[in-house]
């Protein structure tokens, strides 16, 4: 018997929606392959900045010739104000490091609630430098670090100060000034629990919501930064950057292992993204009007997306033959729209799984939600959801066996005796915690892994309760639970994630052949990032908020189609003329 | 909070308790602390015992009249509450009404947690322990989210020993209340001493929300020392396994 495919729990006008079946979306194959979407975090948030018009002022701009000093700048938001506090730093180039475990940065920052005065803004000098070695408190939302791209800032600056704008062709390689190391929330080093920020900051009140406008703000400082030094440097003949340029160039973001655990930490949020994404892939399917106008925007969509492909500058041979697939693909995309009479989305869709990779799948997912802010945008409201792994006490051992053959047989169906599937093991290191890989029988520390292995424990339980139901049928949950208190966290984890739509990610993490980059790509495109840039399997580069308004561009016209940012039609040689 | 309760978890892990056990016993601590209930202090005062102990093993006892009796062996109630609290739970849902007797535990007021839970399920409880003056009595109706707490100078001829814990889950109030009228004995005509009620408690988490908590830094060392056997030792080889070299 088919399973029935699953249904959107989330409230709508609409009725329960027919979702893609969770052992398409949720392997983690293809979970590697998702695209930034309509409703990624960024996005969102800066339709809430620019809609309600957020104002962003400069209250501090201490800075010397070099650009080190300190800045703050006030938020008024909707619901509140904020500050945004900047300390920027010499750093010697060689002591610029993307991983985690460095201890000095070109600039620290930190988001705070309200106004920022001087005996507070003296703590935090003391305190957010360190980073994770120092202490702030609930006051703080936010914590992050980032570093110049040595690449572009000293480029940028030199071109500034001499009068010129920096080319856009050398922007594209990279396509920001700096990279953030780490982004910090949620209650880490004192700083306000997220419950705090839910409770009391609605402007923030969104999965990542703080955490992505903190990285907005590094980017609008870091163009600040360079072009005070370029004035410094040479009054005469320095001129502002172009706007058009300013919008091309992003915040860079590194990204490694740290993420990945919370992927497998928090299975209910992770399940109800991807729910979200696929209600509205579903709703657009159903509801989405195909018109002769749509097939048009679809095609220019399709365009954009290849030229920002093309545009896509990384020494990773696997990610670059992917978009060069992708991108000869979306051509494909657009020939077969072409040569329809009609079609609906379900036949595009129906195409697409039976002729084109996933990341082209997946991409025509993302654009087609860009053409439906009407079905999509209100779903923006669901993203959060309560998370707690209760024990359903009374539920019999029967019932449990029956729920992990149709809820994990894709996890009953690894063969954990085949060689490599359980060769690799997950562990913390003692420089700050951060997450690493062994191999088991040659790493130490595989007797302190991080439990991760889901896949494996759900094997565990399944066997130890077909084994118990061998002798005896009525035993509950509970009984279970206390017989082998080794088992209570992987049982609790079934039956809550039993109520979610989607349940846990498709993979085994024990697996000498894992991709754990598969794992930090599916996160950062619900972020909202773009041109990942993988640089091993363990750790990526990418770019945040290309494309998006600057904090001047606040109460203009917003069109909100900044997503896949390509190169701006400008004329450069009019734009020198023009800034000078 | 969040940063606690991973301390806490990682501590527990630490000790060498399994993943189950150090998820509740973070989540008690830290619902007590967060309500001004002195989670903390609980742990602090037995991490001698909680040091020694790998592992936790509650088992059951056969009782003459057919209650479930189970034995901690000197389990901290942080460990073990929400599991016995779960056994409870399910025989309620089977009967309408059960009774647990935990002997041999401590940490008893950890239960407050685990009652919550009880009544996220739409379940009534109560859960009573002595010391040797006072009675507890800690009681939550179906669907609230924070039990009232009550402390009664103990009845003389209470003889029930001091480290045993009972739990009554009910699917109505009445039997709930009862027991709490037939433990009070001669004071529960006049109004019981009230030691913190819900309202007190969710007054303190408020402000735990909006200011944070503020921990023993000697605990905290305590903790952390303990946390920090499950980190693995940095090499070079081990700093390949998250990235560039």
């Amino acid at each position: 018997m088919a399973t029935p495919l699953p249904t959107s729990g989330i409230s709508n006008q609409r009725g329960s929606l027919p979702l893609r079946p969770a052992d398409d979306v949720m392997d983690l194959e293809r979970l590697g392959t998702l695209h930034p979407y309509r409703l990624s975090f960024m996005r969102i948030l800066m339709r809430r900045i620019m809609n309600e018009r957020w104002v962003i002022q400069r209250r501090m701009f201490d800075l010397d010739e070099n650009g080190y000093g300190t800045a703050i700048y006030t938020i008024d938001a909707a619901h509140g104000r904020f500050s945004f506090v900047v300390f920027a730093h010499h750093l010697d180039p060689e002591k610029r490091s993307d991983r985690v475990i460095a201890d000095q940065w070109d600039m620290t920052v930190t988001l705070c609630e309200g106004d920022v005065d001087e005996e507070q803004l003296q703590f935090l000098r003391q305190n957010v430098p360190l980073q994770e070695a120092g202490r702030i408190d609930a006051r703080n939302i936010v914590l992050s670090r980032a570093n110049k791209s040595s690449r572009n800032f000293d480029y940028v600056v030199a071109e500034l100060a001499a009068g010129r704008q920096p080319a856009l062709a050398k922007i594209a390689q990279v396509g920001y000034l700096y990279r953030t190391t780490a982004v910090y929330g949620s209650g880490k080093f004192g700083m306000a629990d997220w419950q705090k920020v839910h409770l009391m900051h609605a402007d923030f009140a969104r999965p990542f919501a703080a955490e992505m406008f903190t990285c907005f703000m590094i980017r609008q400082f870091s163009l600040e930064q360079a072009e005070s030094i370029a004035r410094a440097r040479s009054p005469d003949t320095a001129v502002p950057m172009d706007d058009a340029i300013k919008r091309y160039m992003g915040i860079g973001n590194a990204t490694g292992l740290g993420m990945a655990p919370y992927l497998i930490n928090h299975p209910q949020l992770i399940s109800r993204w991807i729910e979200v994404r696929e209600t509205a892939l579903a709703r657009i399917v159903e509801a989405g009007e195909a018109s002769e106008e749509k097939f048009e925007l679809l095609q220019s969509l399709l365009r954009k997306a290849a030229q920002h492909l093309a545009e896509i500058a990384t020494d990773n041979e696997v990610q670059n033959q992917r978009n060069g697939v992708t991108k000869a693909e979306l051509e494909e995309v657009s020939r077969w729209i072409e040569n329809q009479r009609s079609i609906n989305w379900s036949a595009l869709l129906d195409k697409a799984l039976l002729s084109w990779s996933y990341e082209t799948q997946e991409l025509i997912n993302s654009l087609l939600t860009e053409m439906y802010p009407e079905l999509v945008d209100e779903l923006e409201d669901s993203l959060c959801v309560s998370e707690s792994m209760n024990l359903i006490p009374d539920q019999r051992l029967t019932d449990i066996r029956d729920l992990i053959e149709s809820r994990y047989g894709w996890a009953l169906n690894i063969d954990f005796d085949a060689p490599g599937s359980r060769d690799v093991f997950w562990y913390r290191s003692l420089e700050k915690l951060e997450p690493r890989l062994g191999q088991c029988g040659v790493d130490p520390g595989e007797d302190k892994a991080i439990k991760i292995a889901v896949a494996y424990d759900v094997r565990q339980c399944y066997d130890r309760v077909c084994e118990c139901l061998q002798s005896e049928n009525g035993v509950s949950a509970a009984q279970f639970a206390i017989e082998y208190p080794e088992l209570r966290s992987i049982l609790r984890r079934i039956q809550a994630m039993s109520q979610s739509v989607y349940g846990d990610i498709h993979a085994n993490l024990t697996d000498t052949e894992v991709l754990p980059i598969n794992l930090l790509r599916c996160k950062l495109s619900f972020f909202g990032v773009s041109k990942f840039d993988p640089k091993s399997r363990l750790w990526v580069r990418n770019t945040m908020f290309q494309g998006a308004p600057l904090a001047s561009d606040i109460g203009s016209d917003f069109a909100d189609d900044w997503y896949f940012p390509v190169m701006p039609a400008i004329d450069q040689e009019n734009a020198q003329s023009t800034c000078r | 909070m969040t940063e606690l309760s991973s301390l806490l978890k990682r501590s527990f892990e630490g000790l060498g308790y399994c993943q189950g056990d150090y998820e509740d016993a973070a989540a008690a601590v830290v619902w007590l602390e967060s309500r001004g209930m002195n989670g903390l202090d609980i742990i602090a005062s037995t991490w001698p015992r909680l040091k020694s102990g790998v592992g936790i093993e509650v088992s059951f006892i056969a009782d003459e009249t057919g209650a479930e009796v189970l034995n901690a062996n000197d389990s901290s109630v942080a460990l073990c509450g929400r599991m016995v609290t779960d056994l409870v739970c399910a025989a309620t849902v089977d009967k309408g009404y059960a009774r647990i007797e935990l002997l041999n535990c401590h940490g008893r007021r950890s239960i407050l947690p685990s009652l919550a839970v009880c009544a996220s399920r739409g379940l009534h409880a109560i859960a009573h322990w002595n010391d040797r003056n006072n009675l507890y009595l800690s009681s939550i109706n179906a669907h609230e989210s924070t039990p009232d707490l009550w402390r009664i100078p103990r009845q003389a001829d209470d003889l029930s020993p001091a480290t045993s814990l009972a739990i009554v889950c009910s699917d109505s109030w009445q039997p709930i209340e009862t027991l709490a009228t037939s433990l009070a004995g001669d004071h529960s005509g006049t109004r019981m001493e009230s030691w913190l009620i819900s309202n007190d408690m969710q007054v303190r988490y408020d402000s735990t929300i909006r200011h944070g908590l503020r921990i023993d830094p000697d605990l905290i060392r305590r903790l952390t020392t303990a946390a920090d056997t499950v980190l693995v030792e940095a090499t070079e080889q081990s700093r390949l396994g998250a990235g560039e070299s």
